[in-house]
């Protein structure tokens, strides 16, 4: 074939011809379509000439993979093109060089292997299915390296956990949650947990490298890779170089290892796995249930040898032990103080109550509260600042803060028309676990963590996020009605918020504020049944060391706009920059004496 | 090891064995990459709920391009995209040669693609290697739309003449 530049801008052929083509590119218009469809019907001719002209363009792309390998390059760099910003990648991964420098094999025979394989594939793509489930496509769709989607919703993968994690390629980090593209992922050492968007779970080991090519299909080059499906699901397919690996709704891990070798292993349900070697027409899908695992070997005479199946021989779950900081575009020292808080103190002792406390507003009753002190910047000239105080008895706990507030008690948010803004008019924040089982640290995640952070929580993470006895107090002082306002927010922020709940009546909450003389502050005193804390049946004793975080929030002079606001007994080995009341573990310890 | 039906799995296997004709079919009357292999998805779910309907011995392949064009018109229309009329579609599936796409002419397309001049070579490398739509073709390559188009379809032109020569006459789809 010559080298033909097009220098005309002309199409081949006549209209018919001129129409197809239009079509093959994808570039007909509605009335085009319409004037197609006229001469496909009317003529024989047409429709034969239809299937002469998109035969090229329906192999196209097959074709393509095997003349080239089946992961694409960046080919703008073989002529004078510009650079492209999606789907690129510097180096032919997946072309045959790249194969042969994996494992070796000769490119003469991988190029040869590929197109064996197109014919041969169809022998050896053939699965069990006792009902319904989902055919993995398999020519693999690679589209190049594995990055940062741009703004096309939904991603096809998320990064949405990380351990020890080192990358081959410093430019794709890997970060939770991440948006991925299909493409190839590298990792040099630690392990990366991707949600894909229609829930599959891949957990990758590194050293490794996968080609993430769509929804139900990847391509384990090197390394180990677990697949967890979600309930319901099956069809992804996990083919290495040798071994095809079909999940019929499971839990199944896999190890590309040196020399084409293939473990498989099922953990749950389970899969059918064929060898691709060629020219092994004995070679049958062999399915193996959970419990087993297999090796396939291109050498082997028996495929697949049975191996001893060991439970923890693959990274099945990475550990949520970290959180994950999140900043709402905010960078600026100031800002990040505001959000943050810069906390100092890490514990407080709630002390057992030795005589009956009166909630007076006054801490007469407090000697033996050893609490925390602490203020908004750090400074002793700060005028916000806080005396934290916990006390406990068998029926309650009790509450008392001293607040240095330049506009104290002057809270403009009415309980009863906008009590989900309490905290916003001058107020303070105490959330608490009363979990005994649990201790500390605490663990559950408001919803809005995980969709902040692109994250699908699990089943598990959900319920933790349910844990009855998690409480987030605010209390204000409503100035317009005098009254001492109390709202309790259960769990990780579910369901419904109480109000002001059994307030003045037996059994309810007791609460009391009293103004500085100075007018420069104020404080304020709370008793809060355990009953309201769900745990009255089992309250915390001396000795346990459960969960809790303070927040103190300083409004404008009208008590209506949020000003200031820091945060105290916190966990410092957690990331500063994440919101308390999104993330328990943040929580700092509440140390029962 | 599971005891499948024998029948649903004989479909199954011929599906496997004509999958990249159906894939080629797929694109031929829908070029859209990213959606070809969703609709091939669907295609053989449906032939696996139907199986019981193929009779042995009868075409496959006809059978399951009649399922696969109407997937595709569906898939057309829940995208919102201008169709092809479902019976039109019928007559052209029904025109499509038995050998059309066949693995064979694969194959031989694959070597014809290493014979291409430089230059169409990178286009076709940008078009069935990368995906690229001619829109990014012509972006990344400074040219226009239609240029890259026109220099699309010569050198389809040409692959397909490519294919024709090197395979016997006897190879060539009966139209």
């Amino acid at each position: 074939m010559s080298d033909n530049p097009t220098t005309t801008e002309s199409l081949p052929g006549d209209h018919l011809d001129r129409l197809i083509h239009s079509h093959l590119d994808d570039s007909l218009s509605a009335e085009g379509v319409r004037e197609l469809e006229g001469l496909l019907r009317d003529s024989a001719t047409a429709r034969t000439r239809f299937w002469e002209l998109a035969e090229v363009d329906g192999l196209g792309r097959d074709a393509a993979r095997l003349a080239w390998g089946d992961a694409p390059a960046d080919e703008a760099s073989s002529g004078n093109s510009k650079s492209i910003s999606t789907n690129s990648r510097n180096s032919p991964a997946g072309s045959p060089s790249d194969h042969a420098a994996r494992g070796g094999w000769p490119q003469g025979r991988w190029i040869a292997a590929a197109v064996a394989g197109a014919v041969v594939s169809s022998l050896v793509a053939i699965v069990f299915l006792p009902g319904r489930f989902t055919f993995p496509i398999g020519s693999g769709a690679a589209r190049g390296t594995a990055q940062t989607a741009p703004v096309s919703p939904p991603p096809l993968a998320t990064v949405t956990n990380t351990r020890f994690l080192l990358t081959n390629d410093e430019t794709t980090p890997l970060a939770i949650g991440q948006s991925l593209t299909a493409g190839e992922i590298g990792l040099l050492g630690g392990a990366v947990e991707l949600t894909l968007r229609n829930g599959v779970v891949i957990t990758l080991e590194g050293p490794g490298e996968m080609e993430l090519r769509g929804e139900l299909s990847a391509f384990l080059h090197a390394g180990s890779a677990v697949v967890r499906m979600p309930e319901g699901m099956s069809g992804f397919r996990l083919d290495t170089a040798t071994t095809d690996v079909l999940d019929l709704g499971t839990e199944f891990a896999v190890k590309a290892a040196p020399g084409f070798v293939t473990d498989v292993q099922v953990f749950d349900g389970a899969v059918v796995a064929s060898s691709k070697s060629a020219g092994d027409n004995a070679r049958f899908p062999t399915r193996l249930e959970a419990g087993q695992a297999a090796r396939f070997s291109p050498l082997g005479a028996r495929d697949p040898q049975s191996i001893a199946y060991l439970e923890n021989r693959f990274v099945r779950r990475l550990p949520r032990d970290a959180g994950i900081p999140f900043r709402p575009g905010h960078r600026d020292p100031a800002s990040l103080l505001r959000l943050f808080g810069r906390p100092q103190h890490d514990a407080i002792v709630v002390s057992r109550v030795r005589e009956p406390v009166t909630i007076d507003g006054r801490l007469n009753d407090w000697r033996l509260g050893p609490g925390f002190m602490s203020s908004r910047d750090g400074t002793d000239s700060c005028p916000e600042w806080v005396d934290g105080r916990m006390m406990y008895d068998d029926s309650h706990l009790y509450i008392a803060a001293h607040v240095g507030d330049p506009a104290p008690m002057q809270s403009s948010i009415d309980p009863a028309v906008d009590p989900d803004l309490g905290w916003r008019g001058g107020s303070v924040q105490v959330r608490v676990s009363t979990d005994r089982q649990m201790g500390w640290p605490a663990s559950g995640n408001s919803a809005s963590y995980y969709s902040q952070r692109k994250i699908v929580p699990t089943v598990e993470e959900k319920a933790l996020a349910d844990n009855p006895r998690f409480a987030h107090l605010t209390m204000w002082f409503h100035a317009a009605s005098q009254t001492p306002c109390l709202t309790i927010h259960r769990g990780m922020l579910v369901g419904e918020l109480e109000v002001n709940p059994s307030a003045g009546q037996p059994g309810g909450y007791r609460g009391a504020f009293s103004r500085d003389a100075d007018g420069k502050g104020y404080i304020l005193e709370y008793a809060i049944p355990w009953r309201l804390l769900n745990c009255e049946d089992d309250p915390p004793q001396a000795g346990d060391t459960l969960a809790t975080v303070w927040q103190v929030h300083w409004s404008d002079e009208v008590g209506r706009l949020d000003r200031q606001h820091m945060v105290e007994i916190r966990n410092l080995l957690e990331p500063s920059e994440i919101n308390v009341w999104e993330r328990a573990a943040t929580w700092g310890r509440a140390e029962y004496q | 090891m599971g005891t499948p039906d024998p029948h649903m799995l004989r479909v199954q296997q011929l599906f496997v064995r004509h999958q990249g004709q159906l894939r080629a079919f797929v694109l031929a009357i829908w070029p859209d990459f990213g959606r070809a292999d969703d609709v091939l998805q669907e295609v053989f779910l449906t032939v696996s709920t139907k199986a019981a309907d193929f009779q042995e011995g009868s075409n496959f392949l006809a059978w399951a391009r009649a399922i696969t064009q109407r997937k595709v018109h569906e898939a057309r229309r829940l995208a919102r995209k201008p169709t092809i009329s479902p019976d039109v579609l019928e007559s052209l599936s029904a025109a499509c040669p038995e050998a059309w796409a066949e693995d064979r002419r694969l194959a031989t397309l694959a070597e014809c693609l290493k014979l291409l001049p430089p230059r169409a070579e990178q286009l076709v490398r940008l078009r069935y290697h990368k995906e690229h739509s001619p829109p990014e073709i012509a972006q990344l390559l400074g040219r226009t739309v239609n240029s890259v188009n026109v220099a699309l379809a010569k050198a389809r032109v040409a692959l397909r003449e490519c294919v024709n020569r090197h395979l016997a006459p006897s190879d060539l789809p009966a139209t």
